[in-house]
Formats: C-alpha cells, structure tokens, sequence
C-alpha cells in the first residue's frame, strides 16, 4: 500500500528528527515514549477486515456498476469554487470555533431583529399614511358634495345668474363650458326662463 | 525460479502508475478505474473503518468515496498523488457519515475496563490496547485522522498534509498534540501504573546507557 516516496519521506523524517543534533535527555525520553506509543497503538490494532479475495470481487463489482451509471464531471470556471466551498462546509464545525460560532450567532440575531424592527416600522408608517390619505380624500369628497349641491340650490332658485356666471367663469380651454355656453344662449336659455 | 522472477520483472514494467490510469480514464477507458479500484479498496476500507467502526457503512464509505472521484476526476491536478487525492475524499466521506449517524454510536466514554485485578502481563497489554483505541475514539476528528494516517497507514508528514489539505506543519502539530493526549492519559490512569513502571524502567536504563557514552 505504502508508496515508495511516501515511504522514502518518511525515512527522511526520521533521520532528520526535529529535535538537536545532541539530543538532551528530556528530548531523548520524549521521543522514545512517542515510539513507544506508536508501536502499542500499532499492536493494539483492533480492526478486523475481511481476508477472502470474493468480498473484494463483490465491492469491486458493486463499485464499477455505480461508476458506470456515473458521468465524469466537466470542470467549469466554478469548478474550484465550488470545490472550496464543498471542503468548507465540512471542515466547518462550530465547536472548533467557539468565538467565531457565538459571534455568528450574535450578527445573526441582531441582523433577525433589525429586520423584524424594520418592517414592523415600515408597515406602520405606510398604514398611518394611507389612513391620512383616505381620510382626505373622504373630507375632500364631502367638501365638493356639499360645493355641488350648493351650486344646485343656486341653479335651482336664480338660473340666469348661475348661466352668467359659467359663462364668464369659464375661459378658452374650457371647452364644456363653451359648448354649454353656446347651448344654453340660444334655445334652452328660453326653456331655463319659462 | 529465474522464470518466476523474470515474470514478475516484466509484470512490474506493464504495471501503470496511477497517474496514467486515471489519464486513461479521462480519455474514455472506463476499465482502467477497474484497475484503480482493485488497487485501493482495500486501502480505503481500513481507512474508513478506522473512522466508522461498521464494516457495511464502511463499504459505503468506499463505494461513495469511489464514485465521487470518478465525477471529479477532471479537477484532480495531479499536485498529489492519486492515492492522497482519494485518501482525502474517503476521509471527507466517511466524516459525513460520522455526522449522519453520530447518535447511533455508544459513548466510549462509557466503557469501563476492570484492569485492576489482572495479573497477566499480556492481559495488561490487551487492556492497555483497548483503552488506547478508547482514548483514540476521543481525539478531535483532525488529531485522530492525523494519528492514524502516521500510524497505521505509515504516511509521511507531508502525504498527511495531502490528505487532510493542510500546511505541512499543521498536520505534524495535529499528530504532535493526538500523541499529547495519549500521554497525558496514560499519566493519569492507575490501570496503565504496571505499563508505566515498564516504561520507566525501560527509560532508566536508556538513560543510564546514555550517561555511559557522554
């Protein structure tokens, strides 16, 4: 299993150790435990694989039957972003980074309740202001009612005065006004009259 | 015999590397994964058992570690070996299925071993191995996976590197610190004393030796 440079590495680092080159006794006694260690995980290997070379066939088959349903992934200009991400999220565990897991909490809280805050205050402000705006144009509704039906009583009791008065109130634009103007001067003045 | 030897040159010579495999792959040749595939797998399941402890999730592990490499094959850049690159998707894969099934796993904090009583020096040892791998399942998940790359699978500081997408010095401090706390442990247990006292001994007399030749 073990590569040859893999293993030619390793016994660079064991003849270049990082302690001095006259190790000193507590340097000595550390590495030795260190070896010691490493030799009792070794002899206290408790993992038990299967040694038939049939088990080996079946996963191989079973491995080579998923690979032929799969495609080769075409690396994209996000390829390695993705990639980064992928090994980010799940590296990540908030238990190695207390500080940085709280703080997060802390701006995500903060960020929930501005936001909560905000729109609270939003849709306040805008139901305030429609309800201004209905009671004006309700009070402007009740003022042109009562300006109309002023103006009807008017026309009721004098009708020749009120005809003037459209007349002359209205101006060159007024193009209704001039079509009344021209109606009522002629034939239906003398109806209004009798 | 000479004909045997001659075989096994000639075998030796056919053999791809693991690079050419893969660029095979690339080119189409699905049978040369085949040939990837027999040459890991059983790397790859000792690997994954070391992590999840299950022989079937661990199968799964490996089938999933494969699968994953073969769609990312394009972006493998050949920086690592192969062997790295596929060591480091199967460490991934099988830290996922940890977190998956994390509450289906006993706490090995609860295992209790009665060691006090036993005599039997091999007795000790079997004990000492147990509650090792016990202190090992508690190790945070980048010391241990540092730990049992150097020890069991025999990977250089750098390979560690590789695998875990680390500085060369962040996996030697890793194993460095793993290794810490299997001393600190073996320091505080009573059970461990009559190993201790083996070690002492061993100690004294290196050091005595030591003395000796300054």
């Amino acid at each position: 299993m073990k590569t040859n440079q893999g293993m030619n590495e390793r016994l660079k680092e064991n003849q270049n150790p990082s302690w001095p080159e006259k190790p000193s006794e507590p340097h000595l006694k550390e590495a030795l435990e260190e070896a010691l260690l490493e030799k009792q995980l070794k002899q206290s290997e408790n993992i038990e694989l299967p040694m038939d070379e049939a088990f080996f066939d079946r996963l191989h088959d079973q491995i080579m039957a998923e690979v032929e349903k799969t495609e080769i992934k075409p690396t994209t200009r996000w390829s390695k972003t993705r990639e980064f991400l992928e090994r980010a999220v799940t590296h990540y565990r908030p238990s190695h980074y207390p500080r940085a897991a709280k703080s997060v909490k802390l701006a995500l809280t903060g960020v929930v309740l501005t936001l909560g805050l905000g729109l609270e205050l939003a849709s306040f402000s805008i139901m305030s202001s429609t309800q201004k705006l209905q009671q004006q144009k309700q009070a402007e509704l009740v003022q042109l009612e009562k300006q109309a039906q002023l103006v009807a009583e008017q026309a009721l009791e004098k009708p020749e005065e009120w005809v003037e008065m459209a007349v002359q109130g209205s101006n060159a634009q007024d193009f209704y006004a001039d079509v009344l103007a021209e109606k009522l001067t002629s034939e239906q003045l003398k109806d209004l009259k009798l | 015999m000479k004909r045997v030897s001659e075989l096994a040159q000639i075998k030796g010579q056919n053999e791809k590397s693991d690079l050419q495999l893969v660029e095979e792959v690339r080119n189409g040749l699905r049978a040369s994964y085949s040939e990837l595939v027999r040459r890991h797998q059983k790397g790859l399941l000792r690997l994954s058992m070391r992590f999840v402890k299950d022989l079937d999730i661990a199968q799964d592990v490996v089938q999933e570690s494969f699968i994953k490499a073969f769609e990312k094959l394009n972006s493998f850049e050949g920086r690592s070996s192969f062997k790295s690159w596929l060591y480091q998707i199967t460490v991934n894969t099988a830290r996922n299925k940890l977190r998956e099934n994390r509450h289906d796993y006993s706490d090995i904090a609860d295992i209790q071993l009665g060691v006090d009583a036993v005599a039997e020096k091999s007795l000790v040892h079997k004990a000492v191995g147990e509650i090792l791998n016990a202190e090992v399942e508690k190790l945070p998940f980048k010391q241990k996976t540092a730990l049992v790359l150097r020890v069991y699978e025999d990977m250089s500081f750098a390979e560690i590197a590789e695998v875990m997408q680390c500085p060369y010095d962040t996996a030697k401090a890793n194993y460095r610190h793993a290794l810490l706390k299997l001393k600190e442990v073996f320091e505080m247990r009573a059970e461990l004393k009559s190993w201790s006292h083996e070690i002492g001994g061993f100690f004294t007399e290196l050091n005595s030796k030591y003395a000796e030749a300054e």
